[in-house]
């Protein structure tokens, strides 16, 4: 009962907070009509979003594994290749790496679809750091269990499913569930290619109808739809995956 | 070592495999136009999200005019002319102001419109009308890519030029007063002064040095833009303009008129 009340006054205070700023801007009446009168449009460019982010997410996650596995690699060339990947991505922004990727990356192999581009970029954008999600969370498994494992005979494909995985689900999930966050919101620069998604199909909209906060609005609402769900989820079965407690 | 040379030949191998696609695209019978759909009613949306507008008719007349089918490409503002240049794209019709600073890295089509550019100003602002805005103390706005900037830096350029991503975001700039002012076509102008009355004024007295709209075309397709000046010539005889005028621009040419403002077109 408690944890309700504190959840209500928490929540009461943001809406205040935005209240207070909606009452300081000079919006007097909101007008939804055009936005209605498009609503095919948003929801083509809301499913889309969807899309880009879960083929995006997918990808990521295999991304990197990959990049772990290089990382791990007794091949030192790997070892090199995944950290110059890191390193470039983790020194530039991701807007920078999404336009230079589309116009001319893509443009180089010949890839015309920006959606095709902006989910490789995205996944090989979150991917590197989920790589070193993957990395930190094994690196915490203590080595006895590693020589336990092996005094038992296990392969190392074994060693990885009994031991570590059930292990490491914990402690990766709540990171993970920040950088599938980051490329949903991420999926947003592709606007940037004009690509029908959320923000560039409002967008237009705004710009036929002059009606700016209200496509705000909608942009906000449609990205809390997909993120809030997920968030929850993960807290749900991070509690779940929790056998110690 | 040598399974390090291996690796890297591999690699390398793979990679001069994928990039040897050959961008040549001079005989593809499609001609990709691109524009940015946030222009009503020149580039904009239907209910369906097809692209829709006077630039998309102009573009489809000129297609059935060169015989080639044509493929609408929504491209952002900013990204029309690298899209030219990468071959994404082949001719750009997004109502785009010939303009010496465009001409050094692309060619224009003669122009098919005159347009004017207006002011959106803050209501404190110390401009008052186009010839204010040679001063340190002025701060214009202006949408990535547009034609606000390029005419500021070259008749303006005492004052401060802030590119913003968004129209919306340039509106928001002058309504709150961080910048004095906003250049664009007039009809916007207007409309967004009216979303915020009290705090925006336009000046709708024409900015000096514009001239028209043109069809933007790779440097060098001397061939495609003789047929596209050929075909304007045309299009301005036959009624082809008449009739897209007539379909999308009666609102336009009444709101023009009641302001007192020249039409183009």
């Amino acid at each position: 009962m408690k944890k309700i009340l504190s959840f209500l006054a928490a929540l009461v205070l943001y809406f205040l907070f935005f209240y207070f700023v909606v009452a300081q801007s000079n919006i007097n009446n909101l007008d939804f009509e055009p936005y209605w009168r498009f609503r095919k449009v948003i929801l083509t460019g809301w499913l889309n979003t969807i899309m880009i982010s879960t083929i995006s997410i997918l990808l990521s996650l295999v991304v990197g594994l990959i990049l772990y596995a290089m990382k791990e690699s007794r091949l030192k060339i790997f070892n090199y290749m995944a950290e110059i990947h890191q390193t470039i991505i983790f020194g530039t922004p991701l807007l920078v790496i999404a336009i230079v990727s589309f116009y001319y990356i893509g443009n180089a192999f010949g890839i015309d679809s920006p959606v095709a581009t902006g989910c490789i970029t995205l996944a090989l954008y979150i991917g590197a750091y989920i790589a070193d999600i993957y990395k930190g969370a094994i690196e915490g498994i203590h080595t006895n269990q590693w020589q336990g494992a092996k005094m038992f005979g296990f392969t190392t494909y074994q060693t990885y499913r009994y031991i570590i995985f059930p292990q490491i689900i914990k402690s990766i999930l709540p990171p993970l569930a920040g950088q599938f966050a980051l490329t949903i919101k991420g999926s947003a620069l592709l606007a940037y290619m004009a690509t029908n998604e959320l923000l560039n199909a409002v967008s237009n909209i705004q710009a036929s109808s002059f009606r700016i906060t209200e496509g705000f609005i909608i942009i906000i609402l449609g990205y809390w739809i997909i993120t809030i769900p997920l968030i929850s989820l993960v807290r749900r079965l991070e509690n779940k995956t929790n056998y110690r407690t | 070592m040598k399974k390090l040379l291996l690796i890297t030949l591999l690699l390398v191998v793979a990679l001069v495999g994928c990039g040897s696609n050959d961008n040549d695209d001079s005989d593809n019978p499609v001609l990709r136009v691109g524009m940015e759909l946030k222009y009503p009613p020149f580039e904009t949306i239907d209910t369906d999200g097809n692209p829709d507008g006077v630039s998309v008719k102009i573009a489809e007349a000129l297609g059935d005019y060169l015989g080639r089918e044509v493929e609408i490409v929504p491209t952002a503002y900013k990204s029309l002319i690298p899209a030219l240049e990468s071959g994404k794209i082949d001719i750009i019709i997004s109502s785009m102001t010939i303009n010496a600073e465009r001409q050094k890295v692309v060619d224009f089509s003669d122009p098919y419109t005159t347009s004017d550019l207006v002011m959106l100003v803050h209501k404190d602002s110390i401009v008052k009308s186009p010839a204010d805005l040679n001063n340190p103390d002025v701060t214009i706005a202006s949408k990535a890519g547009t034609i606000g900037a390029l005419w500021a830096a070259a008749n303006a350029p005492l004052a401060k030029i802030k590119t913003v991503e968004e129209e919306a975001s340039a509106v928001l700039e002058v309504a709150q007063g961080k910048s004095d002012v906003f250049i664009y076509d007039p009809l916007a102008i207007i409309n967004h002064q009216q979303n915020h009355p009290e705090t925006t004024v336009a000046i709708l007295e024409p900015l000096p040095n514009t001239s028209g709209w043109g069809i933007a075309l790779a440097k060098g397709q001397d061939e495609l833009r003789e047929q596209i000046n050929a075909f304007l010539k045309q299009a301005a005889e036959d009624g082809t303009f008449q009739e897209i005028r007539d379909n999308y621009l009666q609102d336009k040419i009444k709101e023009f008129e009641k302001y007192g403002l020249d039409f183009f077109f």
